[in-house]
């Protein structure tokens, strides 16, 4: 970087007037990055072909849900979380996902484990999937104990099941006595570490792990590492979003690198991982200002993406049919509309009963 | 009619869950209290003791309604609408306030509204007993009548079924919802007929009036139960009333499901 770039005030209208020594793959030749090649041939487990989501900054109940409803009227600023995201991962494989804060990573993981829904593309998942975040899904006022019962009831496991298995997830858990407290009383790292000792006793067939690791301390992070190569061990697709890029580098074959709603790159960990770090470092001697201008032109572009954009791009991908593109382009339905019999239902429904109303109350039948 | 059979038949895979989710939520509710469960039934005891204490003996000092005495009439009353209210207040909060926890794995979260109907069954049985013995005590006799308890039983598993499915998803989209059923159920306890006889007190003058009120499904489950123990009345007497609870059932399931399925996935999205 000469000095005199490192000057250069950074405009929204000009995206790529830095020097930056990393730029975005088109997102239409993603599904040509060297992550998608399936090596040992083992079958498709997840499949995601230009994955959006867009959030809507209208602040009223009414305008989200018209903008649910009418995606296209809705003339509320929009953000696109994720600008369409394809990518193919297989049976076994441990896939890291690295990135800077609020370029999308959780987005995508919500996504895969079905806590949100994609605005518009194509996911396939083949299997059980079980996300694992730090935060989520413990009740304060019940035990460690009660917890582990609890959410392993939601999971749909019976009480026998639940005994037999309690006592190892306690024990993996290192909580000792304190997996009788309540869990209002825990610190993170007592909580990732039981809800991490609950997940891994699910037995999911696509694990998502959303940074948990990197609050427990180091003997539990090696504990539970190795736990993951049980896992993979046995065949099971991980997802691993961590900023510890060690643990990345350590225990994932692949990696995606997502920025701002794009996947920049996707390939084999040691490769990745270092043009992140390269960019990490790129960006870290920016100006304040140019990073904060960098950073507006990106999010901007955020904003300013839009479903035409979106189309363009999916055109010039030849790895897809005519058919498909339309299907993938299209947003994904917000369930049915009532069909017309159901329509009809309704209004004979309502006659019926109107009809009832007029017998009972009129003629006191 | 795909969406009632979508929503119902993840009601049925997931029946075991609904009920051990439902044990553990008792257990787990009072934890903390040393009379444990029991306040569950020492709760609503009271509170029917205390309208027995109001209506029966302050203001009407005891007599007969429908021929029945008055406390019977009012105890298999109050412990009908104790189980209805209670169960259809909890199912309308029951997905907004379950979305953060388990948007995250793969639960069926239609089966929340019902979660919180079995919850209120087993105290709704043990009410519903001291509501008996004090009824037959007081003189009544169990007759063949009682049976119809099962048909009106099922009916309520499917008037809650419908309205915690609906209640709960238009909750989700406008919490604004919840406080207007809250301040709309106020009024309809006393249009329940749960502790007075509307068309008596209005008398013949106004019948028709006192008809369109015992038209409400709260009225029609509470006087069903009431015909099963008291033996006043049968399934068949009162066709006109029997077509329009199960149609406006039916209207309601057919709207909830839809919707529900239309939004869930956009649940996390809007809590």
């Amino acid at each position: 970087m000469t000095e005199d770039s490192k000057k250069t005030v950074y405009t929204p209208t000009d995206p790529r007037g830095l020097n930056e020594p990393f730029l975005p793959v088109s997102i239409a030749k993603q599904i040509d990055l060297p992550g998608n090649d399936n090596v040992s041939g083992a079958p498709l487990k997840v499949s995601g072909r230009y994955i959006t989501k867009e959030y809507d900054m209208g602040t009223s109940r009414n305008e989200k849900i018209q903008a649910i409803l009418n995606p296209l009227k809705s003339k509320k600023e929009k953000f696109w979380g994720l600008k369409g995201i394809s990518f193919d991962v297989f049976e076994g494989d441990v896939v890291g996902v690295v990135g800077v804060n609020g370029s999308g990573k959780s987005t995508l993981l919500n996504i895969l484990s079905g806590a949100l829904m994609e605005t518009s593309g194509r996911l396939i998942l083949k299997g059980k999937t079980s996300l694992l975040s730090v935060w989520d899904g413990l009740r304060d006022n019940l035990t460690g104990l009660e917890n582990i019962r609890l959410k392993s009831l939601m999971m749909g496991l019976s009480n026998k099941e639940i005994d037999n298995q309690i006592n190892d997830i306690a024990e993996f858990s290192e909580l000792g006595k304190f997996i009788k407290q309540p869990v209002k009383n825990y610190s993170s790292g007592m909580r990732s570490k039981l809800g991490f000792a609950i997940a891994v006793h699910q037995n999911p067939d696509i694990m998502i792990i959303d940074e948990a690791l990197s609050v427990g301390d180091q003997t539990f992070t090696r504990k539970a590492l190795n736990k993951m190569q049980e896992f993979k061990a046995a065949g099971k697709t991980i997802f691993f979003v961590s900023h510890a890029l060690g643990q990345i580098e350590e225990f994932t074959d692949k990696t995606m690198w997502i920025q701002y709603g794009e996947l920049r790159a996707y390939g084999d960990t040691a490769t990745i991982l270092q043009e992140y770090k390269d960019w990490t470092k790129w960006y870290n001697q920016l100006d304040d200002d140019v990073k904060k201008s960098y950073v507006a032109a990106r999010k901007q572009a955020q904003n300013d993406f839009n479903r035409t954009q979106l189309t363009d791009r999916i055109v010039e991908d030849n790895h897809l049919s005519d058919a498909d593109k339309k299907k993938i382009a299209r947003d994904n339905a917000v369930g049915g509309r009532l069909t017309w019999w159901n329509w009809l239902l309704l209004v004979i429904g309502t006659g019926i009963f109107a009809y009832a109303v007029y017998l009972y109350v009129y003629l006191g039948r | 009619m795909r969406e009632i059979w979508l929503v119902l038949r993840e009601q049925i895979k997931y029946f075991p869950v609904m009920l051990r989710l439902a044990r553990y939520e008792t257990r787990a509710k009072y934890k903390d209290h040393s009379l444990g469960v029991l306040w569950d039934v020492i709760n609503p005891v009271m509170q029917i003791a205390t309208y027995w204490l109001v209506f029966g003996i302050g203001l009407r000092q005891g007599g007969t309604t429908d021929g029945v005495p008055y406390v019977g009439w009012l105890v298999i009353g109050q412990a009908t609408w104790l189980f209805l209210n209670t169960s259809f207040m909890d199912a309308t909060w029951s997905i907004r306030n379950n979305v953060r926890q388990v948007s995250k794995m793969n639960f069926p979260i239609s089966i929340m509204p019902t979660v919180r109907t079995w919850i209120n069954v087993i105290p709704f049985a043990i009410t519903l007993a001291v509501g008996v013995l004090i009824a037959v005590g007081s003189g009544v006799h169990l007759t063949m009548h009682a049976f119809q308890f099962v048909y009106y039983f099922l009916a309520m598993l499917a008037f809650l079924h419908a309205l915690g499915i609906f209640n709960a998803t238009i909750t989700v989209l406008f919490p604004d919802y919840q406080q207007l059923i809250q301040t709309i159920m106020r009024f309809v306890f006393w249009f329940s007929g749960a502790v007075i006889d509307i068309a008596a007190k209005l008398g013949p003058d106004h019948a028709r009036i006192g008809r369109l009120i015992e038209l409400n499904p709260f009225y029609y489950l509470i006087s069903g139960v009431r015909d099963s123990f008291l033996s006043t009345g049968w399934i068949w007497d009162h066709p006109s009333q029997n077509l329009a609870f199960w149609m406006f059932v039916l209207v309601v399931l057919l709207l909830g499901s839809h919707l529900h399925l239309k939004f869930r996935a956009y649940f996390a999205d809007l809590v």
